[in-house]
């Protein structure tokens, strides 16, 4: 079993205001996404059509998959397949031993955290960078991305100046961002032009030309692959869309819903490996087939990662990216790792209040406060529900099926609560005590009312 | 190739086959010509576009196209001295880089080109690498400039890759403002990894 | 018109004034009631939980009592959420279950639908803070709720603004969670007490003086906060100041 959320969070709660500071900057994005949702009055059509268009492609994956290989290669580029991480990991580790490359840039690619891929390399004595700012924080400070466009959401400026005076040389308590991005600008230009090998992500694979298409705000992606001579992207097999126009869908819902910008500074479309170059793309199973047989949780396959979710999330807002101890945390988190291993990530599902809020802000219309419902279903099927929890929900199943055992009971534990003092009442094994008082416990109930006053009246 | 052919097929065809012994139930493509019925459009694009680039951090400037060498050169000064260079503008004698590899481009204060197209709604440029000797020009020169005409302006994304459907280049980007990050505690912060500043050329005929 | 009531089980026991309040304010409208005596639960504690199986008798049992009613009125969006909304799931194919879906409603969404009244009778005086409870407002779409951009009618608040001189606090955030979620509150309680103290701060600096929403179970979360903090906030169900001092 994996260490729990709830346990990370209480963590996290702990420190009120850095709960807060996070809560409050998270919310400042989702509002930036409101105003921009809001300035198009086609915006639920978009909706509707970009989960269209995924879920028709799922229905012809097979055949999209092969044309987006044929075109590819028409193209000059070279299609790979991975069954698992450690299959996408030997062939990244094969493809840039054979250009002899030691030091490789990397743009976003939540895949390759997926496959830990930077450690698999660094085995290899294959150095990775991570070009983006806020992956490039977080790999200096050791640590995994809580968020997945928002890498660094979860550090302060000071603690970014504090880590750059440290490994970059920055002016000690410098926390100007300007200042800092500008250090970080010219420390990973160096690395750029250094670089024997680029590794992507992909955000879209379009069958109908063989072409790939990276969004980012820096224009690391675009530097880092044009410069060495191999540029390696990863995706995993549901990032296929069928044809060019449907970009037009997408490229119209990623950034508003990401970070409420109308677009993203770069949408690079990638064809051909540039002039002397080689262009591999490496697609990924690790699982989507399995999950794409499952009719209740399909739909989480047609995730554009575009982290909405997790920044309407209040769950993931009060608690951080790294108490979900997973790649991809958050609601969607929440549905694909449980779905994958239900026993290990069994306490995410319930690590929601079932608002409804993550499926109304989904591009796609995925319906994930239904999916965590279904997954909750399947943790419990699968073990990792604790005894006592469906001990409780199997005893309070049949007092409910009897009337007269419902009376009875409700009316003893109201009892036994009056009873009570209230140090004991109030102990530490009262979990909802511990902020808040109990709900009261009136003698009587509305049956008892209704028994004796109910009935139609003048 | 590294990973042996029959490696690759038999990875290959077991993902097909998994995925093949799964039907779903039918759900046809919703758009038949690929256009979204009932997009944005604007009665002004040009001033939209004007707007939205504003909005991103770019510095729009506007002309007829006697004018374009004039304002490339104004540019050059406020943002030189230095290695400048510009491809596939009209009214100006090629300039590209000469040198074999890529990395020159690394010198580059000020790159200019042409883009095919521009977007109201997001205030992006279709821009590709056709005409220019290395693709990175455009993303390490310190300082960008892009040239479009009036006329290419369009309203929204769909009527953009309408006009895109058969073009199919090597690199093709749609750049919208200065390169920018706000990973730094949410504060926006122009001039990433990409150009520091963006100048938008609209001409005119 | 007549209606069955189905008073979620936490309501019969921890809240009765709210299921008197919803009698004496269906009776105001002049619609007839009955409560079948043998509910007792919906299930969603249950089907919540994961543990789906627990949850099917009950929903079975809660098809039989209700078929034979014209409609079926609860003073609960997410019990109403409940059968209309994951009923499907967990007993698919069962008889009578489309009807009974068709016909259960939660009580301001009645009122609105179904009795559309002109006017209430009754008048409130303090400033209302108005807690979009989640499952009415994103399942049952009770209103529109600030994710969507799309028109639609707030069906609480329009029935509560025929309630003379209310008026209502403007919140920072107008629909987000208030941290209950059912079993959520106590096994992430750190979390939900966060969320609950959130909200309330937003009450209170909008100036709320009651606090309503339509769902009890946000109401017993909020509220006990608001005891623990001894904030100056009252707490009152939709049906209570519907049924003012009927």
């Amino acid at each position: 079993m994996g260490t729990g959320h709830p346990a990370a969070a209480r963590a996290f709660v702990d420190n009120r205001e850095r709960a807060h500071w996070h809560d409050t900057a998270l919310w400042f994005v989702r509002e930036k996404r409101d105003k921009q949702a809001a300035s198009l009055p086609e915006w639920e059509t978009l909706r509707e059509t970009a989960s269209a268009i995924k879920l028709h492609t799922q229905t012809q994956l097979a055949e999209y998959l092969l044309e987006f290989e044929s075109e590819a290669a028409a193209n000059g580029c070279v299609v790979h397949w991975a069954e698992t991480t450690s299959e996408l990991n030997k062939i990244v580790t094969e493809l840039l031993q054979s250009v002899n490359a030691k030091d490789v840039v990397k743009s976003k690619s939540m895949l390759t955290e997926e496959c830990h891929l930077n450690e698999h390399l660094a085995k290899h004595g294959i150095d990775v960078v991570d070009t983006d700012l806020g992956e490039r924080i977080v790999q200096m400070r050791k640590e995994r991305p809580s968020h997945i466009v928002l890498p660094a959401i979860h550090t302060k400026k000071e603690e970014v100046g504090e880590l750059f005076h440290d490994q970059l040389g920055t002016e000690k308590g410098a926390t100007d961002p300007q200042y800092l991005t500008e250090a970080a600008r010219q420390h990973l230009r160096e690395k750029f032009l250094n670089a024997d090998a680029a590794i992507t992500g992909v955000n879209f694979a379009i069958a109908e030309t063989g072409g790939i298409v990276v969004c980012t705000n820096e224009g690391n992606a675009d530097i880092g692959v044009s410069l060495p001579q191999m540029h390696i992207a990863c995706m995993g097999m549901e990032k296929l869309i069928p044809k060019l126009s449907d970009l037009s869908v997408f490229t119209r819902l990623l950034a508003r819903s990401a970070t409420g910008q109308s677009i993203t500074t770069y949408t690079s479309h990638f064809h051909k490996p540039r002039r002397g170059g080689e262009l591999h793309i490496v697609i990924l199973n690790n699982g989507r087939t399995e999950l794409r047989a499952e009719p209740e949780i399909r739909e989480a396959l047609h995730c554009i990662r575009c982290g909405a979710c997790m920044n309407t999330c209040p769950v993931y807002r009060r608690s951080g990216g790294h108490s979900y101890n997973t790649t991809v945390p958050g609601p969607i988190g929440s549905v694909l790792n449980p779905a994958m291993d239900p026993k290990e990530h069994n306490s995410l599902p319930f690590a929601c209040s079932l608002c409804g809020s993550c499926s109304d802000v989904c591009p796609v219309q995925i319906p994930l406060h239904h999916q965590l419902l279904t997954i909750r279903h399947s943790v419990k099927e699968a073990g990792g529900l604790a005894r006592s929890k469906r001990l409780a929900m199997r005893l309070a199943a049949m007092v409910f099926k009897r009337p007269w055992l419902y009376k009875l009971s409700a009316g003893l534990g109201k009892f036994a609560v009056r009873l009570t003092p209230r140090f004991i009442k109030y102990s530490r094994l009262n979990v909802w005590g511990k902020g808040r008082e109990m709900p009261p416990t009136p003698r009587g109930s509305f049956r008892k009312w209704y028994q004796k006053n109910g009935g139609n009246r003048d | 190739m590294v990973v042996t052919v029959t490696d690759q097929t038999t990875v290959k065809e077991s993902i097909l086959a998994k995925i093949r012994a799964v039907e779903l139930p039918a759900a046809p493509h919703p758009l038949s010509d690929g256009l979204l019925a009932d997009a944005i459009e604007f009665t002004d694009s040009v001033a939209t576009f004007v707007h939205s680039a504003e909005t991103v951090g770019a510095c729009v400037h506007q002309c007829i196209s006697q004018q374009v060498s004039e304002i490339w050169e104004e540019i050059c000064k406020t943002h030189g001295p230095g290695l400048t260079a510009h491809v596939s503008i009209d009214g100006l004698v090629d300039n590209d880089l000469k040198e074999d590899g890529p990395h020159s481009a690394a010198e580059l204060v000020v790159f200019g080109t042409s883009g095919a197209l521009g977007v109201a709604e997001n205030g992006a440029i279709w821009v590709s690498d056709e005409k220019i000797h290395h693709r990175v020009s455009l993303c390490l020169t310190q300082h960008l400039v892009l040239v479009i005409y009036a006329k290419s302006i369009v309203s929204n994304m769909h009527q953009a890759y309408a006009e895109l459907q058969n073009v199919r280049e090597d690199y093709g980007v749609f750049i919208s403002g200065p390169s920018k990050t706000a990973d730094i505690e949410q504060s926006l912060v122009i001039g990433a990894h990409g150009a520091r500043t963006l100048d938008i050329i609209i001409v005119e005929e | 018109m007549s209606v069955g009531l189905f008073i979620p089980c936490y309501v019969d026991q921890l809240y009765p004034n709210v299921g008197i309040a919803t009698v004496r304010v269906l009776e105001s409208l002049g619609v007839a009631h009955d409560f079948p005596v043998t509910q007792t639960c919906c299930g969603q504690p249950m089907a919540n939980t994961g543990c789906f199986e627990d949850a099917v008798p009950l929903a079975k049992r809660f098809v039989e009592i209700f078929s034979q009613y014209e409609y079926v009125v609860a003073p609960s969006g997410s019990c109403v959420a409940m059968v209309r909304h994951h009923f499907d799931q967990l007993i698919p194919d069962t008889p009578g279950l489309a009807e009974v879906k068709a016909k259960t409603f939660e009580l301001c969404e009645f009122i609105h639908d179904v009795v559309k009244p002109d006017s209430l009778t009754v008048a409130f005086d303090k400033q209302v803070g108005l807690h979009q409870s989640c499952h009415g407002l994103r399942e049952l779409r009770l209103g529109t709720c600030s994710e969507r951009m799309c028109d639609g009618d707030d069906k609480i608040r329009n029935v509560l603004n025929k309630v003379n001189g209310i008026r209502f606090s403007e919140l920072k955030r107008s629909d987000e969670c208030c941290g209950f979620g059912g079993t959520f509150a106590v096994t992430e309680d750190a979390v939900s007490v966060m969320m609950g103290e959130d909200r309330l701060r937003d009450h209170l600096d909008a100036g709320t003086e009651v606090l309503t929403a339509g769902d009890m179970s946000c109401l017993m979360h909020l509220e006990g906060i608001i005891k623990r903090h001894k904030y100056p906030i009252d707490v009152m169900h939709v049906s209570e100041i519907l049924a003012g001092d009927l």
